[in-house]
């Protein structure tokens, strides 16, 4: 009996990532109209969405179980190339944290070890299921989480780091994890977090100070300030495509990456905005039902981790726009320029959706 | 928590750990009877997450919290608001606001119109009965405006009477005491108090005062202020968002003339002079021409003047560019200032033939030689020695291609092909290294002049030097963006371009040793190739060569006198120079050293 069917393929989550992508891509344009620079921007793009659409039909033929004896081996690479890369690499290739694949895409270790601790992560805890109330369960999974985390970090890479965090604590929690553990680590955190100012970099502080206190920096909070003039005279309808006077006066920096979730507001306005919402919800949706119905723990745990980075990162960088969290420049899932966050989401949705495939109708 | 423990169990018996996970009817009855919170609760955050943005999306887009932030939906309220101040780096005001009242009367309400006309007709220096007339014409309306006056006695008067059947609303006007003076660097603000380019324009938002209550700052606490403020006899404004700028006005002013002189002199369609300081990249004056009086924005006709030359538009800088060229190659080491280069009649590189000015070689001549004489063959050969990859990086390393994030609204980043993308061919590598087929803005090259001079680091350019804000001030930190050649290099290309000067009579000044290199460009048309005729001149240098203080950029547009940047840019390079040195008295080099 075959046990995958691509009758199970989820068609709908696909369309939906179409739009939604192809949705970037025309904004994009308009934010980069008149940039002689960034003129190719939006043909990049539409060429990364096609590697990408491949590249996740071909990981959703491969079965993700297969995956499972492997995730050791896969994770000490994982460990090595971020080692080389982010902290090694800094004196040899010169604070490049990039490594080019076959010369076609440039893939960041940091967005490959989002799909490495999903893999291991979930393995791992899918595989000590009955053991979810053993302390060694939690001190495993931390240990597999806390390297990885550090590397990315180091390279340094807070916005990746915390991507890591928070999709690592969705495992967990999706996984079973005891509410007492929950409560232990959210304590520890807490009591950790004096630590991890120190930690962190001017640059990365003045942007957490900045949202405490926005006017402590006028030019910094300056993007901040023109993405809510950006999104609040958008108004019902927009001022039209292409017409958007923040972006194309080019108040808004960054505007085809970090804020393009602006320039949609200003130029679309409340519905542009709201559809774009609704797309990503759907997709959400979408994933968190192909989770439910998963044949398997370790299948589960993927689809969770995939839905957890599609949340926060949204979730942060929506909120960004609209001055509810800080600044991080983290790219807003499928709609954002940038080829490196795309083909691995594109790759984290083709092991959703050999996950999908595998699935039974359920009763 | 009992449920976790009881799902352990039930795993347990029937699943045992060493098989591989599979499709598993078990583990989905489990799943569905005994635990599905934890999914659940998922599925509730990703609700959440929907709900907390759109409810933000529509507090923002379709309520009122966008009105305290500016946009065209409450332009009325944003028309009385006031806007800070923008002073000189003196404390001089350069944008400030002046009050006007608009003197409004409610026919319908008025009882005795000629009453009325008789006390107002004084004050609004009219003819009574055409007030009276006026007022009973328009006996069914409830708002008519009877005149916008300037002097606030008359408009105060008014106010004091108390009625609300004529009134004197202040409306704030921006007000530039210079005219003229830096508008391209202030911009200007239109009837609905928005700024557009320049300061005015980036700092919009900045400027505009918080609130439409106004708790305006006391006296005593901007005079606090005023302690922060070096060098300042400027008292900050009630609104508290003011800006002091790094122009200088006397500069500003003298910059404005010599330029506008030479613009006469030498018959050219427009120009630009840019200065700035070495060591932090302040802008001491920014000049350009045609202008406009930014007070009368409203009955200018021709917009294009509006638009800042000095950013927002790109030129090809000719033989300037050599410096950048020269810059890589020395510090790749291909060549020294001494180092010999056969300069031939032509040089044939990716099909494209290259040659002097004069279509002649000079034979073998030294680096500093070929700079002085400004030899494009020479230049072209040290080029691609260097090679593409060394001359590109040291491009972006000086800042080309890429905004210099001056705050003034409106900067392009120009037009550098770069070898790998769509455009680029081998050909373009000869031809940029003495700057041609490459595009920038005139802000760029004063930036990567004021590089060099400040031993090879580049600076982010800025011309807000301190930001009022409320009660505090904060002060510009020179910024440095990148190294783009080391200190040696920095002196030997000096000690080049102090070479080139001394050989250049119209541009050396007696006692000083200058630092510097024309351009002549020609002018690419629209498609393809280039002007016949005329020519876009320029000059870019520093001075005092060995302690710079002053780096200067000047750029004429189509000179008709001469087409020669030696003839037209050089001599107004030096004649604000000489007005530098005289603003500023600064003494000759060996009395200065000695």
């Amino acid at each position: 009996m075959r046990r995958y069917s691509w009758r199970r393929f989820d068609w709908f989550l696909l369309l939906a990532v179409l739009i939604l992508s192809s949705y970037g891509v025309v904004m994009i344009a308009s934010a980069v109209q008149g940039d002689p620079e960034l003129v190719d921007y939006p043909r990049r793009q539409m060429f990364y969405i096609v590697a990408g659409v491949a590249l996740m039909i071909a990981v959703a033929a491969f079965d993700y179980n297969l995956l499972a004896s492997f995730t050791w081996p896969i994770y000490l690479a994982m460990l090595a190339l971020l080692a080389l890369v982010g902290v090694v690499g800094k004196t040899i290739f010169g604070a490049q944290s990039w490594i080019d694949f076959f010369g076609l895409f440039p893939i960041q270790p940091s967005e490959l070890a989002k799909v490495v601790l999903a893999l291991v992560l979930g393995k791992f805890l899918a595989d000590r299921q009955e053991r979810m109330d053993d302390p060694a369960t939690l001190l495993g999974g931390a240990l597999i989480v806390a390297p990885i985390l550090t590397l990315v970090f180091l390279e340094p890479d807070l916005g990746g780091a915390v991507v890591l965090a928070v999709e690592a604590a969705f495992i967990f929690f999706a996984a079973g994890l005891y509410y007492r553990y929950i409560f232990a680590i959210g304590a520890a955190a807490l009591a950790l977090s004096p630590l991890f100012w120190n930690l962190l970099n001017e640059t990365q502080r003045t942007r957490l100070r900045i949202f405490v206190d926005p006017a402590a920096d006028p030019d910094s909070y300056f993007n901040v300030e023109q993405a809510l003039v950006s999104v609040g005279s958008g108004g019902l309808l927009g001022k039209g495509y292409g017409q958007g006077t923040q972006s194309q006066l080019h108040f808004l920096r960054v505007r085809h990456t970090d804020f393009i979730f602006s320039v949609i507001a200003e130029e679309l306005g409340f519905v542009g905005a709201t559809i774009l919402l609704l797309l990503l919800l759907f997709i959400l949706w979408r994933l968190w039902r192909i989770a439910v119905e998963a044949p398997n723990v370790f299948g589960r745990l993927i689809v969770v981790a995939v839905a957890a980075i599609v949340l926060f990162q949204s979730i942060v960088t929506v909120g960004m726009n609209m001055a509810l969290l800080p600044v991080t420049g983290l790219p807003l899932p499928f709609v954002s320029y940038g080829g490196n966050a795309l083909l691995s989401l594109m790759l984290m949705l083709g092991l959703v959706q050999s996950v999908a495939m595998r699935r039974k109708a359920r009763g | 928590m009992s449920e976790d423990s009881n799902s352990g169990l039930y795993l347990l018996s029937h699943h045992p750990r060493e098989e591989p996970p599979q499709h598993d009817e078990e583990f989905i009855r489990f799943d569905q009877e005994i635990r599905p919170w934890r999914m659940r609760a998922v599925l509730v955050l990703f609700a959440l997450f929907g709900l907390v943005l759109t409810a933000q999306l529509v507090r923002y887009q379709l309520f009122g919290i966008q009105t305290a932030l500016g946009a065209e939906a409450d332009a009325e309220i944003i028309k009385t608001r006031p806007r800070g101040n923008i002073v000189d780096e003196r404390g001089r005001p350069l944008a400030l606001d002046r009050f006007l009242y608009e003197i409004v009367a409610s026919p319908n309400r008025i009882e005795d119109a000629a009453a009325a006309a008789r006390s107002l007709a004084p004050l609004l220096d009219k003819d009574v009965q055409e007030l009276e007339r006026l007022l009973t014409e328009n006996k069914d309306k409830v708002y008519l405006q009877l005149a916008v006056v300037d002097s606030s006695e008359v408009g105060e008067t008014i106010r004091a009477w108390g009625t609300y059947t004529v009134t004197a609303y202040p409306m704030p006007r921006r007000f530039y005491p210079e005219g003229a003076l830096a508008a391209h660097a202030l911009g200007f603000v239109n009837w609905e108090r928005r700024g557009y380019n320049g300061v005015e324009g980036y700092f919009d938002s900045f400027l505009r005062a918080p609130d439409d209550e106004l708790p305006l700052m006391s006296l005593e606490r901007r005079q606090a202020l005023e302690r922060a403020l070096p060098r300042s006899p400027f008292i900050p404004s009630a609104v508290g968002r003011d800006l002091v700028l790094t122009l200088n006005r006397s500069v500003q002013d003298m910059v404005e003339k010599a330029l506008l002189q030479a613009i006469e002199r030498y018959e050219a369609e427009g120009g630009s002079v840019v200065i700035l300081k070495p060591n932090g990249s302040a802008v001491l004056a920014m000049a350009s021409w045609p202008t406009y009086d930014p007070n009368d924005f409203a009955n200018i006709t021709d917009k294009s003047v509006f638009i800042n030359p000095v950013i927002s538009a790109q030129y090809e800088p000719g033989s300037v560019f050599k410096l950048v060229t020269y810059a890589a190659a020395l510090e790749a080491g291909v060549i020294t200032p001494e180092s010999e280069i056969l300069d031939t009649d032509e040089f044939v590189y990716g099909e494209r033939t290259i040659q002097n000015w004069d279509k002649k070689g000079r034979g073998r001549v030294t680096a500093t030689e070929a700079l002085a004489q400004s030899l494009n063959v020479s230049t072209a050969k040290i080029a691609v020695e260097l090679g593409a990859d060394g001359f590109y990086r040291a491009v972006r390393r000086f800042g080309f291609g890429q905004l210099t994030e001056v705050e003034l609204a409106g900067e392009i980043a120009g037009l550098v092909k770069i070898p790998g993308r769509s455009g680029w061919y081998p050909a373009d590598l000869a031809t940029n290294s003495f700057g041609q087929g490459i595009s920038v803005t005139p802000l760029q090259m004063a930036n990567a002049m004021a590089t060099i001079a400040s031993g090879g680091v580049r600076y982010r350019v800025h011309v807000v030097e301190q930001m009022v804000n409320g009660d505090r001030v904060i002060a510009t930190k020179p910024k440095p963006l990148s190294r783009a050649i080391s200190v040696e290099t920095a002196q030997a290309l000096t000690q080049m371009m102090v070479t080139t000067v001394e050989r250049l009579e119209t541009a050396r000044i007696e006692g000083y040793a200058i630092a510097g290199k024309t351009g002549t460009a020609e002018i690419p048309l629209p498609s393809e190739g280039y002007e016949d005729e005329f020519t876009i001149v320029s000059f870019a240098g520093f001075f005092p060569a060995d302690d710079p203080q002053f780096v200067i950029l000047v750029k004429l547009d189509r000179p008709k006198t001469s087409r020669w940047a030696t003839q037209t840019a050089a001599p107004l390079f030096r004649d604000i120079a000489q007005e530098l040195i005289r603003l500023y008295t600064i003494p000759p080099d060996d009395i200065r050293l000695n």
